[in-house]
């Protein structure tokens, strides 16, 4: 009698999704090390939102503008082109600044990832 | 090792699709239609060769730890990456972040003689449902049709070995408090379907061990600048289990956020600094700036230097001379008069040449998308893959020798007409004698 161990799978399922209902999910809500502030880019003279590389590459009339986040990340950004008011042009000591607000205005950008134009897949 | 041949099952196309191999056949450039599954043949092996193979796989898969330690050290500069990006490798490394699988290609005799191994897939490897499902279920139909023995075995514990790992990835989150929700992201941009197929597997097989999971495409994933976190698509108030969540844009909407994803996608794309579709912003500056709190990402950064083709010249360094390894260099042929050229980067052969002691060479006629940032590149010499010939001519295996946590689970066989694995190799399943 044979006692070594197998070595292949004794069962192989797909497709099934097994939602096994004690699974405990984490608790709280968020991470809890959200900023401050958005930083974003503003044409000082008429106030309205510039892409950030305009303040990257220290275009004139270009300066860092800080808006701030009341409700953890909400909405009042604006986009780029519009009106960016009700901010400050300099970070309040002991606050944060989030960078890397869309250029569309609202709390998600999307896209950063999924682009490198490969046509047959990425697996190897 | 041996081959044999067999009269292909009945209706055997069909079967191959039931068990989620569906991206099998393929057209040529001349028109003529190649099956990449070979229903006809199969692979034996003896027990003693498959512990020995396995034993073989585990110290290679200690020697590249080792290996990437030292590539961490900077010893062969940054590997093609910025300088940001292999900061973050190293950074992952010493954290020893934790990882979900890797597969070997390996080139073997068949007569007991040590493996060669020819690369190291650590960070997107495919190729997973032929030889962790499609064969499984070959071997089962295959004993109850009366063509293989009762009893017979197979080296193919690929499966199980995933949930079992996932369940550990599963508890080990829970106890770090970051939830039991896992996202599972692949790239629209493959047509061919096949990352999208397998991203649906390992979701089948996360949800086996008990992860809550949710797919999502590589341009779907979002950032959200006030939370400074990875988020996924906007969803339904409630719509999880999981709490991780913050208020959406429309009333009653809220976007999940990731703390625990698993991308077929290679690293060094999503922190190449030039990855982006439509966005405005690069994303894999986040990856690096907030690394400590940008929750766990499967494979993790480090496989950035385990699917590196300088690990072979990293492992030829520590380890010259060794019986499972190929000369590699980082510099020229070094004397060498038959050896492959490699990009640092690169998979499916894309971007590799053949140079001849006759003074041939074969090229592959796709460069790789992505070259190193110096244009680095491999010398490795070249190694004659054996030839197990059918009835209709040669065939030349590579084994796909797969890991799952240090572990060697199981072999996934591709056979090519010629000495060079393409894209039109066949899948062939295999069996332990008994």
């Amino acid at each position: 009698m044979s006692t070594r161990q197998r070595r292949a799978s004794t069962a192989v399922s797909i497709g099934v999704v097994a939602a096994l209902a004690a699974t405990l999910t984490g608790c709280g809500e968020g991470s809890g090390v959200n900023s401050d502030y958005a930083q974003i880019c503003r044409d000082n003279s008429t106030a309205k939102r510039l892409p950030d590389d305009d303040c990257n590459n220290h275009a004139g009339g270009a300066g860092w503008y800080f808006l701030p986040l009341a409700n953890r990340g909400n909405t009042a950004v604006p986009a780029v082109g519009e009106r960016a008011s009700g901010g400050v042009t300099s970070l309040p000591a002991g606050k944060t600044g989030a960078t890397g607000v869309s250029s569309k205005g609202g709390a998600v950008s999307r896209g950063g990832f999924g682009g490198s134009g490969s046509e047959g897949g990425f697996g190897g | 090792m041996r081959r044999l041949e067999l009269a292909p099952r009945v209706d055997w196309e069909r079967k191959i699709q039931q068990t989620g191999l569906i991206y099998s056949r393929s057209t040529r450039d001349d028109g003529t239609v190649s099956d990449y599954w070979n229903d006809g043949a199969a692979y034996t092996f003896t027990l003693a060769e498959v512990e020995s193979l396995e034993r073989q796989t585990e110290r290679l898969h200690g020697m590249c730890l080792e290996a990437a330690r030292y590539l961490a050290s900077g010893d062969l500069g940054t590997l093609g990456l910025r300088r940001e990006a292999f900061e973050l490798a190293a950074w992952s490394l010493r954290r020893d972040e934790p990882d979900l699988y890797g597969r070997f290609d390996l080139a073997y005799a068949g007569d007991g003689s040590p493996a060669k191994m020819l690369e190291y897939n650590g960070d997107t490897p495919t190729g997973l449902i032929e030889a962790s499902v499609t064969q499984w279920h070959w071997l089962r139909e295959r004993v109850a049709a009366g063509d293989l023995d009762e009893g017979t075995d197979q080296w193919n514990g690929i499966h199980e070995a995933l949930v079992r790992r996932w369940r550990v990835l599963l508890h080990r989150s829970l106890s770090e408090g970051q939830g039991g929700r896992i996202f599972v992201a692949h790239s629209d941009l493959d047509t061919h379907g096949e990352d999208w197929d397998t991203v649906a597997y390992l979701r089948d097989l996360a949800g086996e061990a008990g992860w809550e999971h949710t797919g999502i495409e590589m341009k779907d994933i979002g950032w959200h600048a006030g939370e400074r976190s990875f988020v996924g698509m906007p969803e339904p108030v409630g719509s999880s289990r999981s709490l991780f969540a913050v208020a959406g844009d429309e009333p009653e909407t809220q976007y999940p956020l990731i703390r625990s994803i698993f991308k077929l996608y290679p690293w060094e794309d999503l922190v190449g600094g030039d990855d982006r579709a439509s966005g405005d912003q690069e994303f894999g500056d986040f990856l690096v700036r907030d690394r400590d709190r940008v929750g766990r990402w499967y494979e993790p950064a480090w496989k950035m230097f385990l699917s590196n083709k300088l690990l072979l010249v990293a492992l030829w360094r520590l380890y010259p001379g060794h019986e499972n390894l190929l000369p590699s260099f980082a510099d020229g042929p070094n004397g060498m008069t038959d050896y492959v050229v490699k990009p640092v980067f690169g998979r499916e052969g894309d971007g590799i040449s053949v140079h001849r002691a006759d003074g041939s060479v074969v090229a592959s006629p796709h460069e790789y998308r992505r070259a190193g940032t110096s244009g680095e590149r491999v010398w490795q010499r070249y190694h004659e893959l054996p030839d197990f010939p059918g009835g209709a001519g040669s065939n030349h295996p590579v084994l796909g020798s797969w890991v799952v946590d240090g572990t060697a689970f199981g072999v996934g066989i591709r056979e090519s007409d010629g000495p060079i694995t393409d894209y039109y190799c066949r899948f062939v399943p295999n069996v332990i004698e008994g």
